[in-house]
């Protein structure tokens, strides 16, 4: 019996050591495929239908221009929106677990609080931000502010979801094991949780990119949103290009190190 | 009764619906005396599980007295520690958690309890041996079969020594073959440990291959129907299933549960 046990169990390790193998290898090259693809796209409409360059720069200006010109045009930006981005995330995440964490552990708060989470996750803070650089002036913390409010309330639902749904009998054998309400939150609560608060904290980047790009669109000096606007004025379409490149590499740069956090904590993961 | 560890006196539980009210358990009364398994057995809703949950405080009982080690645990808002730390809870399905590894999950209750000494790191390694889980002990949940998953949950409900062990159909999803094996691993484990168990099940032939006593339980309102001490000459082995005595048993179990009128099942 337990030779037949232990067989099954090789198998199945093995089945899924070859499974994530093929997951591994595809995942990268898939991307640099599909990526390749629009790129040669792109180059082929260009060539095709002989477009100016004002109006449409190719491919390959635009990395030269991503290349040769990032230290005198780009890295200013650059620094600058994934500095915003990257403390209003970290923030955004630290804010939403803390407060689904409250909220599942008193019903009264999270009564008197899910109106304004789902008022937030519904509505385009960017809509706000005009108002905010009336009130508090132009400036980073505008955009810091807004990119909190939008991502904090996708953390904080997607982690609420994941605190609600620990299974029953979990939580009855903390009860039955008298866990304190600090050990149930940290020993089941939250590991339980952990995949809704990654697959929260993946979405709140992708908001978080958003947000401060358009925030910067609306009235910033400065950042790879201001940068656009400035490009297109001067009908730089590479620079615009590079600029929107630049900002897809800091969403997927969040979104990716999101991905390796959760790969480093969900270790059990089937 | 000598040595008694547990005594329930007149334990009722209600459980109110909008539509209807339920009597899960109508004056119930039992004991348990010291290294004794008692099972409870009866058809699916006559509140065997309920019994047991009442003792472990994961419910509280509408009226009735519970005593555990003579200390009536009703009488407080919470199980108090010390009467927690002597019990063991043995659930329906494995419930292990899946972000441990076979190990860590056996020796859970020690983080909880705040116990992780020398001499329980030790224990953990000497439960691993006794229920075979040594090979597994790097594994996860994900990477075990039900079996080692439910003999995962036997081994963390005694990681803490207690006294008293409870356990809600340990082995119900598991197949006939598995079940005895896995029961007389048990059977093995509580006489040697003298623990004192309960243990619930609707499988009449268990109840009598590891009791020394069995309450049969009727259903709508959950009550006792009959309590039958099993006596037996030596020890406890699967070739006590082909013997006379052990089916005679079974026939006039059942056919207390027989008399159960089964039409009333809510």
């Amino acid at each position: 019996m337990s030779s037949l046990l232990e067989q099954t169990r090789a198998a199945r390790v093995e089945e899924r050591k070859k499974r994530v193998r093929g997951d591994k290898i595809s995942s990268i090259v898939m991307p640099v495929v599909g990526i390749g693809c629009l790129f040669a796209v792109w180059q082929l409409f260009i060539t095709v239908n002989n477009v100016p360059a004002w109006q449409l720069s190719p491919p390959l200006k635009v990395f030269g221009s991503m290349i040769f010109d990032f230290k005198e045009i780009y890295m200013n930006h650059v620094v600058r929106t994934f500095l915003s981005i990257m403390i209003g995330w970290c923030c955004a995440c630290l804010v939403g677990v803390t407060a689904a964490a409250f909220m599942c552990n008193f019903p009264i708060l999270n009564t008197m609080l899910t109106p304004y989470i789902n008022f937030l996750c519904t509505l385009p803070v960017i809509t706000l931000v005009p108002m905010m650089y009336v009130f508090m002036g132009v400036g980073q913390n505008v955009i810091i502010i807004a990119i909190i409010l939008q991502s904090f309330a996708i953390v904080c639902m997607n982690s609420s979801t994941g605190f609600l749904n620990v299974p029953i009998i979990r939580k009855e054998m903390m009860v039955s094991l008298r866990a304190s309400r600090r050990q149930i939150l940290f020993q089941c609560y939250l590991p339980s949780a952990l995949s809704n608060v990654f697959t929260g904290m993946k979405l709140s980047a992708i908001f978080a990119t958003t947000t401060c790009v358009s925030a910067e669109v609306n009235g910033s000096a400065v950042g790879l949103g201001a940068l656009v606007i400035t490009a297109k004025a001067y009908s730089r379409t590479e620079q615009m290009c590079g600029a929107i490149i630049f900002i897809a590499i800091i969403g997927v740069f969040f979104y990716m190190l999101t991905d390796i956090i959760e790969a480093v904590f969900i270790k059990w993961k089937d | 009764m000598e040595n008694e560890r547990i005594r329930i006196e007149n334990l009722s539980k209600v459980f109110k619906t909008r539509r209807q009210v339920i009597h899960a358990v109508k004056d119930v009364n039992l004991s348990v005396g010291e290294g004794e398994i008692v099972s409870l057995i009866g058809p699916s809703g006559c509140g065997k599980s309920t019994i047991i949950r009442m003792i472990d405080d994961l419910i509280k009982p509408t009226s009735g007295k519970i005593f555990v080690d003579g200390v009536e645990i009703t009488g407080y808002k919470r199980i108090p520690k010390d009467i927690n730390r002597k019990i063991g809870f043995i659930f329906q399905i494995p419930n292990l958690l899946p972000w441990l590894t076979v190990r860590e999950n056996v020796a859970f209750p020690l983080k909880i309890y705040k116990m992780q000494n020398a001499e329980f790191e030790a224990y953990v390694d000497e439960l691993m041996e006794i229920g075979g889980l040594t090979e597994y002990k790097d594994s996860y949940p994900v990477e075990i079969s039900g079996g080692v998953a439910q003999r995962i949950g036997v081994m963390r409900a005694l990681v803490h020594k207690p006294e008293i062990v409870f356990m809600d159909e340990p082995f119900g999803a598991l197949d006939t073959m598995m079940r005895e094996q896995l029961d007389m691993e048990i059977l093995n484990i509580c006489k040697t440990m003298r623990k004192t168990v309960v243990f619930i099940t609707h499988d009449v032939e268990e109840a009598v291959l590891l009791s020394d006593r069995i309450y049969v339980m009727g259903t709508n309102p959950g009550r006792i129907v009959k309590e039958v001490k099993m006596d037996f000459d030596g020890p406890r082995t699967l070739s006590l299933l082909t013997e006379e005595k052990f089916r005679d048993y079974c026939h006039e179990l059942t056919g207390y549960i027989g008399k159960v009128d089964l039409s009333k099942i809510v």
